[in-house]
């Protein structure tokens, strides 16, 4: 079995295959072979864009093609400019070990240099690319930080786009031939629309779905969905445990996507992992006993105003709680839902029994469980 | 009949033991062990040995892909051997490095390897037994052929003469030029500092052979060669080998048996 992941076990193998940004990879490949003629416009070339969109693959399918040797860094270890003239400043004063025709000097994710920790990385990176007889790549996510200003000045630009989620389908759909996965249309475009251009991002996604399974339908993609959700709440949960004002707290909780009940839920559970302190936590459920109350009667009565009364009480009191400052905390998923969800079956069960009984005694539900079921149970107990 | 029983058992077990260690591996004296770690760890940061039915061999690049480092541990090399199929043993050379350090006179080194555990065990055997455990590291194997090249020089000499000849051109430049024209290795160096010319020639006894083909010449980086002179604690004798313009190569052979052999990139020629 080969244990590659797919994104490198179907990664494409030739600059023809490059998918969505062939222009750019065409692009590149151009610039190099100026350099190398000796009549390229800039030092160095800069391709950005966002990830998961052939950045490194093309550069990696340019040295191929070309016939050069890739040496290759990335941020970790850009850390310190000792570092870069080690590995980048040697490699370009030799030439290859395996008599290539040249090298290629890849800085990846130059973005993720950060200001403190990489003193003298960027001014390290453009001394090698001055003194360079090798072509340099840099790439980087967003090129425009103030800190990228002069890689930017040196640099032939090249824009990698997002993939559109169409070319994201049609590999997606080959793959799927390649490893013998009948895949539902709606599950692949549903993959594809979610990676948001992101094709490496949609090939992991894709391999965690289908991988083993002979059949992949849209439902198990929706799934991926609510878990992606799932984690969006913890944000919230921080969002609202942070805030210092009723209206941060408020504004957190009705720009996520989580109804009312779910948040209640989710406050209910998590006020005492976050307030360990008694008279936070009894501050903190005294709002949210009469955000309760508020609830409750908006759905009783049918007053649907009163919803947003419930929802400043209860964040706002969970927020306006603390006596100190925001402490991290790890939140939990509430576990009356988690049980609910635990015993559905028994309880979907119960329901069909009840109906069965209803509809042979003359009788609503409520009034089976209330009048009838107590003298039932009593009835086959004393039997057994 | 029980008794028969009981010894099957036994001997089921002390099979099962034989059989659980993949690799085993002794070598009278732990210090070579200790100089061929370090030899490599100047280079490389981690890497994978192959220990197979003949020996253990490890092939790496430094980050650079400008140097390789080639070891090739015979199993004659070691007191005693055993090892049935390939197994990959990859490991972080400074980690092992560390471990290496602990290593005293006259203690024998025991590497051991079994089949379930994703650790080596590296046990130090001397008047007491000391055994420590390194994690070993799941690293996908990039298959490294040795540069296919054709030398023109094939230069005998002696460590030592290397070693000097490295320090002397280190106070004046970063790089050398080699030169072997005649029966003469040549070393020169030159930058802002001055310049230095060494002459390594068989009458001062340092010079063991020499053969070439051609006159031949080239530029190396003073930094590589360096680090490859950790090895000289394994021999007393290197093998130098290159042409014009092309890489080099160094081998060491150890006199217990095994050897080290380094590749480096020639240095482009100034414009």
């Amino acid at each position: 079995m080969n244990k590659l992941p797919w994104v490198d076990r179907f990664k494409p193998k030739t600059l023809q295959e490059i998918v969505g940004n062939y222009n750019a990879a065409s692009e590149l490949l151009e610039w190099v072979k100026s350099y190398l003629a000796g009549k390229a416009d800039k030092k160095a070339a800069l391709l950005y864009g966002p990830p998961g969109n052939g950045k490194t693959l093309s550069t990696h399918l340019v040295a191929e093609a070309l016939d050069l040797e890739l040496i290759e860094m990335n941020a970790s270890d850009f850390r310190t400019e000792e570092v870069i003239n080690e590995i980048a400043g040697g490699a370009s004063l030799q030439t290859s070990l395996f008599g290539k025709r040249g090298k290629l000097i890849l800085f990846d994710e130059i973005d993720g240099i950060s200001g403190k920790e990489d003193k003298g990385g960027i001014s390290a990176i453009i001394n090698i690319i001055n003194k360079s007889r090798y072509p340099v790549v840099l790439i980087a996510n967003n090129p425009w930080d103030s800190r990228l200003k002069q890689l930017r000045e040196i640099s032939h630009m090249i824009k990698f786009n997002r993939i559109r989620s169409p070319s994201i389908v049609v590999r997606l759909r080959r793959i799927a031939q390649l490893v013998g996965v009948n895949a539902e249309e709606g599950a692949l475009k549903r993959i594809a629309e979610a990676a948001n251009g992101d094709l490496r991002a949609a090939i992991n996604d894709f391999q965690m779905l289908a991988e083993g399974k002979k059949i992949l339908r849209e439902s198990d993609v929706i799934k991926l969905y609510q878990r992606s959700q799932e984690l969006e709440i913890f944000e919230v949960m921080k969002g609202i445990f942070s805030a210092n004002t009723i209206l941060r707290a408020k504004m957190v909780a009705e720009s996520s996507a989580v109804d009312i009940d779910m948040l209640m839920q989710w406050l209910n559970e998590n006020i005492p992992n976050q307030y360990t302190n008694s008279e936070e936590r009894a501050e903190a459920y005294d709002w949210f006993s009469k955000a309760d109350v508020f609830l409750n009667k908006a759905k009783r009565k049918q007053i649907w105003d009163l919803i947003s009364y419930a929802i400043e009480l209860a964040v706002g009191g969970a927020a306006l709680a603390k006596k100190e400052s925001y402490k991290f905390t790890k939140y939990s998923f509430p576990k009356a839902i988690e049980r609910l969800s635990h015993d559905k079956e028994e309880r979907d069960r119960r329901k069909e029994e009840l109906k069965l009984l209803g509809r042979e005694l003359h009788a609503s539900m409520k009034k089976v469980i209330t009048e009838y079921l107590p003298y039932i149970n009593i009835i086959y107990s004393k039997e057994t | 009949m029980e008794r028969i029983r009981i010894d099957k058992y036994i001997h089921s077990l002390i099979k099962k033991e034989l059989v659980s260690f993949m690799f085993r591996a002794i070598l009278s004296d732990g210090k070579i062990w200790r100089d061929i770690i370090e030899s490599i760890s100047i280079l490389v940061d981690e890497g994978v040995f192959i220990a197979g039915p003949n020996g253990i061999r490890l092939r790496a690049m430094d980050p650079s892909r400008v140097a390789m480092v080639d070891l090739e541990l015979p199993a004659s090399a070691f007191e005693s051997y055993d090892c049935k199929d390939e197994i990959p043993i990859g490991v972080n050379f400074d980690d092992m490095k560390s471990i290496m350090k602990r290593v005293k006179t006259d203690e024998k080194l025991s590497l051991e390897k079994s089949e379930s555990e994703a650790r080596l065990k590296i046990k130090f055997l001397g008047k007491f037994t000391r055994t420590f455990s390194l994690p070993l590291l799941d690293i996908g194997k990039e298959e490294l052929s040795v540069p296919k090249i054709t030398f023109s020089t094939n230069i005998k000499l002696l460590v030592s003469a290397l070693e000097d000849a490295i320090k002397d051109a280190e106070v004046v430049s970063d790089f050398i030029k080699i030169i072997v024209e005649r029966d003469l290795l040549k070393i020169i160096a030159s930058g802002d500092r001055g310049e230095v010319e060494i002459e390594i020639t068989k009458d001062s006894g340092e010079l063991l052979s020499i053969e070439f083909s051609e006159p031949s010449h080239a530029l190396y980086s003073l930094a590589y060669l360096k680090k490859m002179m950790v090895a000289t604690d394994l021999s007393d004798v290197c093998t130098l080998m290159f042409s014009t313009d092309m890489p080099l190569r160094l081998d060491f052979n150890m006199a217990t048996g095994g050897k080290i052999t380094y590749y480096l990139a020639p240095r482009m020629e100034a414009e």
